[in-house]
């Protein structure tokens, strides 16, 4: 009996992850479908608290997966892998300061922030980094892919991914406690 | 050749000097004398942690439940940071460096070692498995829950992943129930670690908390998990009572014998056979490694004893390993079938005692077998020799060899071998010899095995007279052909260790000068035997250390 308990108790937390059909792998969603906001975006908000931007996942495409979330206090980071570019073909980080050295300024695609881009490897696939900087943070997509193509890959999954502002996460929050918490500490 | 030189089979047979109770039945329902259970403790920390999976549950699958927890969560931590100063956050700093990967990975390095210097095998497994399942359910409950840290309040100390639950205090907690549990003796030292581990886990909660990098509700939930997950394995597969905790060499086949399992041991006595046990000691324990023998005194006109020996899964797998370890070895050479069960190796050690008893053996009489906890401990109960002593350390004259030769013929007429002979088997009384353990005996044995009896008789006879004299007196009993077979059958694994000890002891190079003395000399006996069997098994054992090797590596990193 005492065993049947500790078995129970060791298999139902991760048992019950299947069964509730929610978003187990911590993919920051853009668009969270309930009530309350997303834990992984809240998270790595509070990783880097003076970001005012947050990426997030629009969708994933075809072809890609989402492998984890990894966020601690001064920096967060997301993984995709691809089934033709290879597994960690795109980390999202996000810190507070990035090096911008030797980056190219490009038009940026996000509203409120700057772009640059770093190109490293253009054989076997392609290597390189886009910069996004903004107001007391910044983000940057690492590749690292190994397929035949380079620019179709680099724009399906860029177009994937987007930002959400710090004021609408703390929106979020606050609406979803009724006003009694907040995201960022009340001076 | 059957005709024996005058020697007289021990006299080890007379009626007990104590006086025997009615046995009484146990009823239905009614607990063994020892029953197998967890500490009330145990089932307490169990159920909250059944608390805390279903609670984490419903965080998981109702949004308001979290926001209500977040609101209260939020109150005890402002009230905390009223209280900070630069002072006081550098010391909650150093205290909380306790709960950190290095911390933990260093505590963890020195268990390790001391673990494997005292040989703690089952308490390092039940450690690293305890650790495995805590650090998983917390990493695993944290993605499911998805709980960002505390909101609203600025987080002083480093931080990593969701926060619920608390993933550094569920594994400082488990830390600490393992290291009580495989460390420290039970009992009051025990109870001492148990109130400093206490103080230990809540100084890191405050320090936590007052750093806002876990809530309450988060601290809470890891402690019950990793306080839980541990001391149930611990109580279940490593009980203090059947795996003591100590720091004194010896043998760790060998059961304490004191407290619970003590009183439990005399009143099983008293009511499956009717003996009114006084006192249990441990007895020889030095040379006795698959069981724990112990001296009963027993209630009688003047001082009684009766011997038995404590059997249970411990010895049961030391069996097993046992067998293994020699097929792998030597291959098939004999019988090298396990017991599955306690019982059986039980009922097959006092069967063989009671088929040498009858065969008229000068064997200790069997009294019976007494269930201490069902399936899992019993007692063999058989006749003590009080005042006996190990032949190695008595007077050896011609009688005595004698006797020894004629207990191997006997063997021989009656089909059986003993398997074990060695000096620690063979006690001298009042000019008598006796041969014990029957443990390893075998019925309709393979002539080779028969062979080794009576070499290994005559190699034990010979330490403490000479070769030429046992010789000698052997051609009375065998013929040469019989002797000369018995030595070529007979070396390295085929005689016992403490023979081959005392032997080396002794600078004697006994074996090679009873080879020489028959007029016939046999090729020796090969005892390599090679089977499919042997082969799987040595490449499955080399698979197995591979992997442990493989999975080892990685457990030496940080449990965090």
């Amino acid at each position: 009996m005492s065993l049947l308990i500790v078995l129970v108790v060791a298999c139902a937390w991760p048992l019950s992850a299947c069964s509730l059909q929610q978003n187990v792998e911590g993919i920051p969603e853009c668009t969270h479908t309930s009530p309350a906001p997303s834990g992984a975006l809240v998270l790595m908000a509070q990783a880097v608290p003076s970001a005012q931007m947050i990426p997030c996942v629009r969708s994933i495409p075809v072809g890609w997966t989402f492998n984890h979330l990894n966020a601690r206090n001064g920096w967060a980071e997301f993984v995709f892998d691809s089934d033709r570019e290879g597994y960690s073909a795109l980390i999202v980080s996000l810190r507070p300061s990035c090096s911008i050295d030797e980056a190219s300024q490009i038009a940026s695609d996000q509203p409120g922030t700057e772009r640059y881009e770093r190109i490293n490897r253009v054989t076997n696939g392609f290597g390189g980094e886009r910069i996004y900087t903004f107001d007391g943070g910044c983000v940057v997509y690492t590749f690292d892919l190994h397929g035949e193509s380079r620019a179709e890959p680099v724009t399906e999954i860029s177009n994937a991914l987007g930002f959400v502002t710090r004021p609408d996460l703390a929106d979020q929050v606050s609406e979803h406690s009724d006003g009694r918490l907040s995201l960022d500490p009340t001076e | 050749m059957t005709s024996t030189p005058g020697v007289r089979a021990g006299d080890t047979r007379s009626a007990p000097p104590f006086a025997r109770a009615l046995p009484h039945r146990r009823p239905s329902g009614e607990p063994p004398p020892l029953p197998r259970k967890l500490n009330k403790s145990g089932k307490y920390w169990l159920t909250l942690a059944l608390v805390v999976v279903s609670f984490g549950a419903i965080v998981a699958t109702t949004s308001r439940t979290g926001v209500v927890m977040d609101v209260v969560d939020h109150q005890v931590l402002v009230w905390l940071s009223e209280l900070r100063m630069s002072l006081i956050t550098d010391l909650m700093l150093v205290v909380g460096w306790l709960a950190s990967s290095t911390a933990l990975v260093i505590a963890w390095w020195i268990s390790l070692v001391i673990m494997i210097v005292w040989r703690r095998w089952r308490h390092l497994i039940v450690w690293v498995i305890a650790m495995l399942i805590v650090s998983n359910l917390a990493l695993a409950g944290a993605q499911v829950i998805q709980r960002p840290r505390p909101l609203d309040i600025e987080i002083l100390g480093p931080w990593h992943g969701f926060a619920m639950p608390s993933a550094p205090m569920a594994v400082l907690a488990a830390t600490i129930v393992n290291v009580l549990y495989a460390l420290v003796p039970g009992g009051r030292p025990r109870q001492i670690g148990k109130v400093v581990g206490a103080v230990v886990l809540a100084a890191v909660a405050v320090s936590r908390l007052y750093l806002a990098q876990d809530t309450p509700t988060d601290v809470v939930f890891g402690v019950i998990l990793g306080v839980a997950i541990p001391l149930a394995l611990f109580r279940l597969f490593a009980p203090n009572d059947v795996f003591p905790v100590t720091y004194h060499r010896g043998r760790k086949a060998h059961l304490d014998v004191t407290g619970e399992r003590g009183a439990a041991i005399k009143r099983a006595l008293r009511e499956q056979i009717g003996l009114l046990a006084v006192d249990v000691q441990p007895f020889g324990l030095e040379g006795s490694g698959g069981s724990t023998p112990l001296r009963v005194s027993v209630e009688a006109d003047s001082e009684c004893y009766v011997f038995s020996k404590l059997y249970a899964a411990t010895h049961l797998r030391s069996d097993r390993w046992y067998k293994l370890g020699r097929t792998m070895l030597y291959g098939r050479l004999e019988d090298e079938s396990a017991f599955n069960t306690v019982r059986r190796l039980v009922q097959y050690e006092d069967y063989l005692l009671r088929l040498l008893y009858g065969a008229g053996l000068p064997v200790p009489e069997p009294y019976g077998i007494v269930e201490i906890t069902p399936e899992r401990e019993y007692l063999l109960v058989t006749q003590f020799f009080d005042g006996a002593r190990e032949i190695g350390d008595s007077e050896v004259d011609d009688d005595i060899i004698d006797q020894g030769l004629l207990i191997v013929r006997k063997l021989w007429d009656a089909g059986l071998a003993h398997r074990d002979i060695k000096p620690a088997n063979l006690l001298v009384r009042n000019g008598q010899l006796i041969l014990i353990d029957s443990a390893f005996a075998e019925v309709r044995p393979s002539p080779w095995r028969q062979a080794v009896d009576l070499a290994n008789m005559m190699l034990v006879l010979a330490l403490r007279t000479d070769v030429q004299r046992v010789y000698g007196r052997a051609k009375l009993v065998f013929t040469e052909d019989e002797i000369a077979e018995a030595f070529a059958a007979t070396r390295g694994i085929t005689m016992p260790t403490q023979l081959r000890r005392m032997m080396r002891q002794q600078g004697r190079r006994l074996h090679e000068e009873f080879r020489q003395l028959p007029p016939t000399k046999p090729k020796p006996i090969r005892i390599q035997r090679w089977s499919w069997r042997r082969v799987g098994l040595l490449i499955g054992a080399a698979t197995l250390a591979g992997l442990t090797i493989a999975i080892a590596i990685p457990l030496l990193g940080s449990p965090l």
